[in-house]
């Protein structure tokens, strides 16, 4: 296996997955299938982001019980069929919410790291 | 919330469609594993490599599947269906047991489906109006009032002047109506050649409609123009029922005439399907103006209508009491000239006006029916617990027998929790079962409950066709039952240890704490059903003590005619002279010993008024009031009242002769103290009228309204002075009242063939019609505590079985070791008593501490009567003991060599 290297997967903060679905639908206009969102992910994080399937499907059913996600099926690329989904109106605020949440955890956590 | 829905109806929408939800999760992770094999290819990989590294890096496809199923709600769905199939195949796997557990619920959530049926129909459904929360109503809606005494409490009747100016000069009702409280049954001919048919008649004020804001169906409803000149408006709004009934449900019926009573009415409305009025248990069919048909109307003193009122938007109750109040007294002062004796000043400052909602209308029947119906609503309650009781002793025995089963299912590997829930399901499913049929049962139940409440031979209108309520009423009872009776089998079937249980031989052990479960609920059985027991002795006491209460006049051999002397019309001396010729023609016929008119019987109503005598001065408490009845000449001799002086009424009583009366003894101690009232005067029509009626006789003391009240101060009238309605008719005769009833028709039927006789019945019937509550209370309460004591009963004989079937080995060794079978029977039956007194002891104190909450509904014996409890107890240990017995003999009789085999 030693001829595949990766980068050293970086534990992902519980509860940021569905933010990172949600931020990369809102930055790719066109919606996009599971696959898409999970290499989008990776190459925007420079590879440290890895994804696992195990988690993206779940997450993705689960945004979409919510309402935040809306999935259709549809033609990739290269012309075959695959499920694609798309930033919902209540998904948009949704993620508004959570990134500023998100960022005051940050700004807290750096607070902590690097007293002034 | 809407988000909530949304989610609620996503879930529901993938449950539906769940395969090709998981067709197309396939396809996706198809999808997804190829560009992944692809994007490995791209690094250099074989075909091969690249596809199984996908592969590998994806992880477990089929858990990620269950991850998702389980997210969407799909697994908690498809166990419950699992539970319920599984449930429903237990439950056919054990016929006996079912059909016992859901009979056993029918039962008892029937019977509280039916209760609550009538209790809602007679307390707490709104009338079908127009915001009926808006509604008042004068006073408490009790229909005795007195004419001209100031009552020393809130009034509930009141004059029609006082009607009139509530309704002018109010400042906080949008509008006000009266009724007359007077129930009126009148003839009625729809075409003038048809036969008179007997209808009821509520007299109304114009705005009463509009007050409830009830219209028409058809035509047009009253208003303040249809009630304005006495006796100008001869038009009535009719009800549906009797619109579909008799007039064929006709369009063309508005415009039509109708003769009522010999006066002609045009129909000008047919009220909606819904409305029966504001009087619960009463369903008039014919609504007419009170300016038709009602004396009263100049007089101040005349009481009779209730007035009901439709708050001011924005006015509350207690300010529209204070305004009406102020304005009551305020009327009562001007009624009483510029110089009142300082007494009457006094009764003013005392009169006051409650009022109260009218949302739920009137009622006499709720008055009479709401506390019994609470009592029995408890009873019922009861019964169910017993019979949850049962059900659950019998869910654990079985859980008993499927301990094997469900020690498998504990060692494959199901959950605790997995295993209550099935048990809990299985209980829900019966009570679903129980809880259907129980409706159904209810539905007949309720009808027949209005049957046993009604007073005369027809049901009451009562409207008790199950409604949301009712049926959540139900929904909550059968819940309540499941968890009440399953919970502690789910709970005893988890504690089970699956290696224990496996290795037993018989893998049908009871625990001990099985056991002494099963047992605490017989007790709790038998402790309930004495209380119920005892209750049901002393209201059966109780109605046996009313029925023989001495009432002062012989209740045998007398038959009760109801004749419609209205619809002659006939007045004064016309009506006199048909009277006597009716009651001389009668006599003549073989066997009639007496017959004689009366305005009053018993439990009709009463014409009460003040009398006034010149020296009489009333003690405080006593008051001048008496009751005021109109007789014919033989009608002490019917009634066998007998004359304790002077003598009775004769054909030198005339129109021109000098007004008499006979007096009661109750009336002559109160006015005339301990001299003979003979020859004595006094008079019923104010202060001034002392000197108008002369005593001629007085007679013992007799009873007119209930059996339980105090013997009334009375004063007869013959009919030829004293001019009223006489629609009784008594007839006292010897021999069989079957062929004499006909003939006694007949010879009604000779003297004036248009009289209409609406009803013959028998004295003592009559009467036990105003003992209705106390017969449906104690028939109702024996019933449910016997039903009670036989579920006991049941619960006795399954547990006793069953700790039989556990012991064969045991007994049989004793059998074997040389015990006779008597031995085995008083060994079985020792544990039968202990549990029997145990439940009896603690039913005797719960019955010490709960039966005088009911001593109001009790008549001549104490909450305690310990002839009740003693004979109540008696029963049910004989009953309890001999369901005790079978089994007992049953183990007496177990074969040594069998049982030891058995094992």
């Amino acid at each position: 296996m030693g001829r595949y290297e990766t980068p050293k997967r970086a534990e992902m903060l519980p509860g940021t997955l569905e933010m990172l679905i949600l931020k990369s639908l809102e930055r790719n206009v066109e919606p996009m299938h599971g696959y898409g969102i999970a290499l989008y992910l990776r190459q925007i994080s420079k590879e440290v982001l890895q994804v696992e399937e195990g988690s993206l499907y779940p997450a993705l059913q689960r945004l979409t019980i919510k309402g935040w996600v809306k999935a259709e099926w549809g033609k990739s690329d290269n012309k075959r069929r695959a499920r694609f989904y798309k930033l919902t109106p209540v998904g948009r605020k949704q993620l508004r919410q959570e990134a500023a949440d998100f960022e005051r955890l940050l700004e807290a956590i750096m607070l902590v790291m690097h007293p002034a | 919330m809407l988000n909530q829905f949304l989610q609620l109806w996503r879930r529901l929408l993938f449950y539906l469609r769940r395969d090709q939800f998981d067709r197309e999760l396939a396809e996706e992770m198809k999808f997804h594993l190829e560009l992944k094999a692809e994007e490995n290819l791209a690094t250099g990989m074989s075909p091969q490599e690249a596809h199984l590294a996908a592969r590998r890096q994806f992880g477990n496809q089929t858990l990620l599947r269950e991850v998702s199923r389980e997210m969407w709600g799909v697994k908690s769905i498809e166990t419950l269906f699992q539970d319920l199939r599984y449930g429903v195949r237990m439950l056919l796997k054990q016929p006996g047991f079912t059909l016992t557990a859901v009979l056993t619920l029918t039962l008892g959530i029937g019977a509280n489906t039916a209760i609550f049926s009538l209790l809602d129909a007679v307390l707490l459904k709104s009338l079908p109006v127009q915001k009926p929360h808006e509604l008042v109503l004068f006073g408490k809606g009790e229909a005795m009032g007195a004419t001209d005494d100031f009552p020393n409490r809130s009034w509930d009747l009141f004059s029609y002047p006082f009607y009139r100016e509530v309704q002018q000069r109010t400042t906080v009702f949008s509008e006000v109506a009266a009724l007359l409280s007077i129930h009126r049954r009148v003839h009625v001919t729809v075409n003038s050649a048809g036969e008179a048919e007997q209808l009821d008649v509520q007299l109304v004020s114009g705005a009463y409609f509009p007050v409830l804001g009830v219209n028409a169906r058809l035509g047009r409803v009253f208003s303040n123009a249809d009630d304005q000149t006495p006796g100008a408006h001869p038009v009535v709004v009719i009800s549906h029922g009797w619109w579909e009934r008799r007039l064929g449900g006709d369009p063309a019926a508005i415009g039509k005439t109708i003769t009522i009573d010999k006066t002609a009415y045009t129909i000008i409305g047919v009220a909606p399907p819904e409305f029966f009025g504001t009087t619960v248990g009463e369903a008039p069919e014919l609504w007419a103006p009170l300016a038709m048909n009602w004396k009263g109307r100049e007089d101040r003193e005349f009481q009779s209508l209730h007035l009901i009122a439709r708050l001011k938007h924005g006015v509350s109750v207690q300010q529209a009491a204070a305004a009406v109040n102020l304005q009551f007294k305020q009327w009562l002062r001007a009624g009483l000239g510029a110089q009142p004796a300082p007494e009457r000043l006094q009764d003013i400052q005392r009169a006051s006006i409650e009022l109260t909602s009218a949302a739920q209308g009137l009622s006499s029947m709720r008055r009479r029916f709401s506390f019994s119906l609470q009592i029995l609503m408890v009873v019922v309650g009861v019964v169910l617990l017993i019979a949850c009781a049962n059900i659950a002793n019998l869910l654990l025995a079985r859980a008993a027998a499927r301990q094997k089963e469900f020690a498998v299912r504990l060692a494959l590997g199901a959950g605790n929790l997995r295993l209550i829930r099935q048990l809990l399901t299985e209980s829900l499913l019966l009570a679903a079962l129980g809880g259907a049929a129980g409706i159904a049962l209810a539905w007949w139940g309720s009808r027949l409950l209005v049957l046993m409440a009604s007073d005369g031979a027809e049901a009451l209108p009562l409207n008790v066709t199950p409604d949301a309520r009712i049926l959540g009423f139900t929904l909550l009872a059968s819940l309540a039952s499941a968890l009440v009776f399953g919970v502690a089998p789910a709970l005893s079937a988890a504690r089970i240890a699956p290696n224990a249980a496996l290795n037993s031989e018989k893998g049908a052990r009871q625990t001990a704490a099985q056991g002494w479960l099963g047992k605490s609920l017989v007790v709790a059985q038998v402790a309930f059903s004495l209380v119920l027991l005892i209750g049901a002795g002393l209201f059966v006491r109780t109605l046996i003590n009313l029925q023989n209460v001495p009432t002062g006049f012989n209740q045998q051999n007398v038959l009760l005619f109801q004749i419609g002397m209205t619809t002659t019309g006939y007045k004064d001396v016309q009506l006199s002279n048909l009277v006597r010729e009716v009651e001389e023609k009668v006599k003549t016929v073989p066997g009639v010993q007496a017959a004689s008119f009366a305005s009053f019987i018993f439990n009709q109503g009463v014409w009460r008024s003040a009398a006034y005598t010149r020296d009489f001065n009333p003690s405080p408490g006593q008051g001048r009031n008496i009751r005021n009845i109109v007789v014919g000449q033989e009608y002490f001799a019917a009634m066998e009242i007998p004359l304790a002086q002077g003598r009775g009424f004769g054909p030198q009583d005339t129109k021109s002769s000098q007004k008499v009366a006979v007096i009661s003894e109750t009336m002559a101690r109160r006015f005339f103290g301990e001299s003979s009232p003979l020859g004595k005067r006094f008079g019923i029509n104010g202060p001034a009228s002392s000197e108008q009626i002369e005593v001629i006789g007085v007679a013992k003391d007799a009873k007119g309204q209930s059996v339980t009240e105090a013997m009334p101060p009375v004063a007869y009238y013959h009919h030829a002075q004293q001019s009223e309605s006489l629609n009784n008719f008594v007839v006292r005769y010897t021999g069989a009242s079957a062929t004499l009833a006909p003939q006694i028709r007949q010879a009604i039927k000779q003297v004036n063939s248009n009289l209409p006789i609406d009803e013959v019945v028998s004295l003592s019937e009559h009467i036990g019609r105003s003992l209705v509550q106390q017969r449906l209370i104690a028939r109702l309460a024996s019933f449910f505590g016997l039903l009670a004591l036989l579920l006991a009963c049941v619960g006795l004989y399954g547990v006793l079985s069953y700790t039989v079937a556990r012991r064969t080995n045991e007994i049989g060794i004793r059998v074997a070791l040389g015990a006779q079978p008597r031995g085995i029977v008083v060994l079985m039956m020792r544990e039968v008593l202990l549990l029997v007194a145990l439940g009896a002891g603690i039913g005797l104190t719960a019955a010490m501490a709960t039966t005088r909450l009911v001593s109001n509904l009790l008549f001549g014996l104490t909450p305690t009567d310990p002839l009740t409890i003693v004979m109540a107890t008696l029963l049910l240990i004989s009953v309890t003991a001999l369901a005790g017995y079978l089994p007992a003999r049953r183990a007496s009789r177990v074969d040594p060599l069998v049982a030891l085999r058995n094992d």
